[in-house]
């Protein structure tokens, strides 16, 4: 079942997710619909008691937040004041000298940090994009890993970070690429594990009961 | 090599099937005993709750790997004066795919002890060795590759260098690690290996197969043997429900949800001792800025640890995650954070993993609700705070401008002036943030039916047929990280059982 702040609720989750989110001057993105429609996924992802207990959370920063805050600047809803407001009283709720109302916020803080500081935007505003480094680091262990291919293997291979391949001091380098070596003459030869596994016959001991559908083929992933 | 992998949509209806073991569950100890049971020759099952994704499906998304890979999107925690935030895999791979790969033999003093105090002499240093050798070469233990290990590595061993405290090298579960930096969400490079890329490769050249989607509600008695397993088909519409019948069922759903299964069950109670003896091996964050920049996105995720404390059964360790996780350490939010979140390239990352001495408990509220109980000890967070203390000097050793800790009431220290202000300040539990993965116990293995729920060979006291696999029968905390040792002893209760089960366990 789809999990979604409905009603009221949302409005309150929207507010204090627009408090929580990171702002910095320069930054020009509006990020709070996107981070609170991924807090909801995350949200969809609790028990249904832990569902309720966030939605029971909400309602409580709604009525009970004005309480926390240290200018006592109003008693209204938290939806009817300004975020500076909102994110004075969350802050006075975080920062609470009693544990289990500090915990009461966590779970939220949690989520939205984890939400807001994985967008794209942010990771990019930061400079510290991921998302090309992971793709980056998938393609030179690719090559590597036909480097070694290329190598006869013991049963465990060896490190491939091989200053033959690749200098060290470069290894974290974005776009690196590994030195080919010259061809060698020793043959190719196959993991022993993989051999081991090829001269098995592939028994087919186990057949559900449920009516088969058409086999799902996956590719063996590095 | 085929990957003998069955998901719900590949069949219709309810799934029955009989074989002669079914596994419950596929990380660390699930495909270690599935596979060491089906190199046997024996017909073997594993079922997993989760689905099953491979190094192309992880994506950058942390919030949806959160919810694909992870039981209630890594948002569980453990009740008490604080509360614990624990993470547990479920997906194909369980909680290897989510880990970081670290690779610790079981210390020989727990060795000693399991052996002379709890009669298990199977377990003794010298018995085990050549397990440990074995499941170290399946799954590729070894050092980090020359120049992978990034700055934040860098600033931790040069800390600890000056100080000339003891460093010890991370062996982690890794061909070629890149320094990608995302082991908590599924490796993007394919450098870790999971149990998809060691032991149930194993498992299926040797006729196993796997199913996914399949939570096991209850177990299945004959005559007062175990004879099978029965639950849902998760995450797919229309109540179908699977049953699997079995000479014996091995259970390896990990400390939280084997004594779970087991009180639904109404099996294992005998003794008493189901669900207790639960320990955590909890950890806390600290985060140390510099003046230098320390890379926050590139490097190994932990390549070394500080050792000069474990006799205090105090670790401490580096520790890079990705920026987002990283926001989380900072126990803040809004523009506070943001404005130091603008420092993450100076910021460095480490965290204190202290040998806990309390003893949770795992039990079912009425209406079946899971109530997982843990309560820190005095003596264990006066160690989390003498080992906060301790990583900060590191960090000040190694240049570091101000520290942040995980204790409300001393969240900074700006210098080591600091430090004695922070030991006299006696945080206390329920104002300091923990974090875990290392879930044990719970239903310890014992030589003594009435002191522990299964017997040497992983066999449950009183209930036959039914052994388990997995990190629940731990008679005790090990004080590392524990997937070798989970995989060790998942590798010899599946050997005892081959053995029993008249089968040959293959060289």
């Amino acid at each position: 079942m789809t999990f979604a702040f409905r009603g009221h609720s949302r409005l309150i989750a929207r507010a204090v997710v627009d408090a929580m989110v990171p702002r910095w001057p320069d930054f020009e993105h509006d990020i709070t619909d996107e981070v609170l429609s991924r807090v909801e996924r995350l949200v969809e992802g609790q028990p249904a008691a832990v569902q309720s207990l966030c939605v029971a959370g909400l309602w409580f920063f709604e009525l009970g937040s004005f309480a926390f805050d240290p200018r006592r600047a109003s008693i209204r809803p938290l939806t009817a004041v300004d975020r500076e407001t909102c994110e004075r009283r969350l802050t006075g709720i975080a920062h609470h000298p009693v544990a289990n109302i500090r915990k009461s916020i966590l779970l939220y803080q949690t989520f939205v940090n984890l939400c807001a500081y994985d967008l794209p935007v942010v990771e990019s505003y930061l400079g510290a994009e991921r998302r090309a480094w992971r793709e980056d680091r998938a393609r030179l262990r690719e090559s590597l890993v036909q480097l070694d291919e290329g190598r006869a293997l013991p049963p465990v291979p060896l490190p491939l970070a091989d200053p033959k391949f690749i200098n060290p001091s470069e290894y974290l380098t974005p776009g690196v690429e590994p030195k080919r070596p010259a061809p060698s003459p020793a043959p190719r030869r196959a993991r022993p594990e993989a051999a081991e596994a090829e001269a098995r016959p592939q028994l087919q001991s186990v057949k559900p009961t449920g009516k088969p559908r058409t086999q799902r083929k996956r590719s063996q992933g590095k | 090599m085929s990957e003998r992998v069955v998901s719900p949509s590949q069949y219709e209806g309810d799934l029955r099937l009989t074989c002669d073991v079914v596994v419950v569950g596929s990380g660390a100890g699930g495909a270690t005993a599935a596979a060491t049971l089906a190199e046997a020759g024996l017909n073997v099952v594993c079922l997993e709750e989760g689905g099953y994704y491979r190094t192309a499906d992880y994506s950058a998304d942390i919030s949806s790997m959160l919810r694909t890979l992870m039981r209630n999107g890594g948002a569980t925690a453990t009740m008490g004066r604080a509360q614990v935030p624990y993470l547990e895999g479920k997906c194909v791979g369980g909680s290897t795919v989510i880990n970081g790969g670290m690779c610790w033999r079981t210390p020989e003093k727990i060795l000693h002890t399991w052996a002379h105090e709890r009669g298990l002499p199977e377990l003794s240093p010298d018995r085990l060795e050549p397990v440990f050798d074995e499941v170290e070469r399946i799954i590729h233990a070894r050092y980090q590759d020359a120049g992978s290990e990034g700055e934040n590595n860098d600033v931790f061993r040069e800390g600890a260098t000056s100080l000339g405290w003891k460093l010890s090298k991370n062996k982690r579960n890794q061909v070629h690690c890149v320094g990608s930096n995302d082991c908590v969400t599924g490796c993007p490079s394919g450098a870790k290996q999971s149990t998809i890329f060691t032991w149930l490769p194993r498992f299926w050249a040797n006729g196993g197969t796997l199913y996914t989607h399949c939570r096991a509600e209850r177990l299945v008695s004959d005559n007062g043997r175990v004879t099978g397993v029965t639950g849902v088909i998760a995450d797919h519409p229309g109540g179908r429900r699977f049953t699997v019948r079995a000479r014996a069922v091995v259970l390896a759903g990990g400390a939280v949800q084997t004594p779970l299964l087991l009180l639904r069950s109404r099996l294992g109670g005998a003794c008493g001792q189901v669900g207790r003896h639960f320990t955590i091996h909890p950890n806390v964050k600290v985060a140390a800025r510099f003046d230098r920049p320390v890379d926050s996105v590139r490097g190994a995720h932990q390549a070394w640890q500080c050792v000069e404390f474990e006799r205090d059964g105090i670790l401490m360790a580096p520790g890079l995650v990705p920026v987002a996780f990283r926001s989380v350490a900072f126990n803040d939010f809004g523009p506070r954070l943001a404005q130091r979140m603008r420092d993450h390239g100076h910021v460095a990352t480490g965290g204190i993993l202290v040998d806990d001495h309390a003893a949770g408990r795992i039990s079912l509220l009425p209406m079946g609700i899971p109530f997982v109980h843990y309560e820190v000890t005095e003596h264990d967070q006066e160690r989390f705070v003498l080992g906060a203390a301790r990583l900060a000097e590191i960090y000040f050793a190694a240049g570091a401008r101000e520290v942040f800790l995980p204790f409300h009431a001393m969240p900074r220290l700006r210098s080591p002036d600091d430090l004695p202000k922070l030991l006299a300040s006696k945080p206390r539990p329920e104002d300091t943030e923990y974090f875990t993965a290392h879930l044990m116990g719970s239903c310890r293995m014992d030589a003594h039916p009435r002191r522990g729920v299964v017997d040497p060979d992983g066999q449950l006291w009183d209930a036959p047929g039914l052994y388990i696999a997995d990190a629940s029968i731990m008679p005790s905390t090990i004080g590392v990280n524990p997937q070798v040792t989970i995989m060790a002893l998942a590798r010899v209760v599946g050997m005892k059982l081959a053995d029993r089960l008249s089968a040959r366990v293959a060289a």
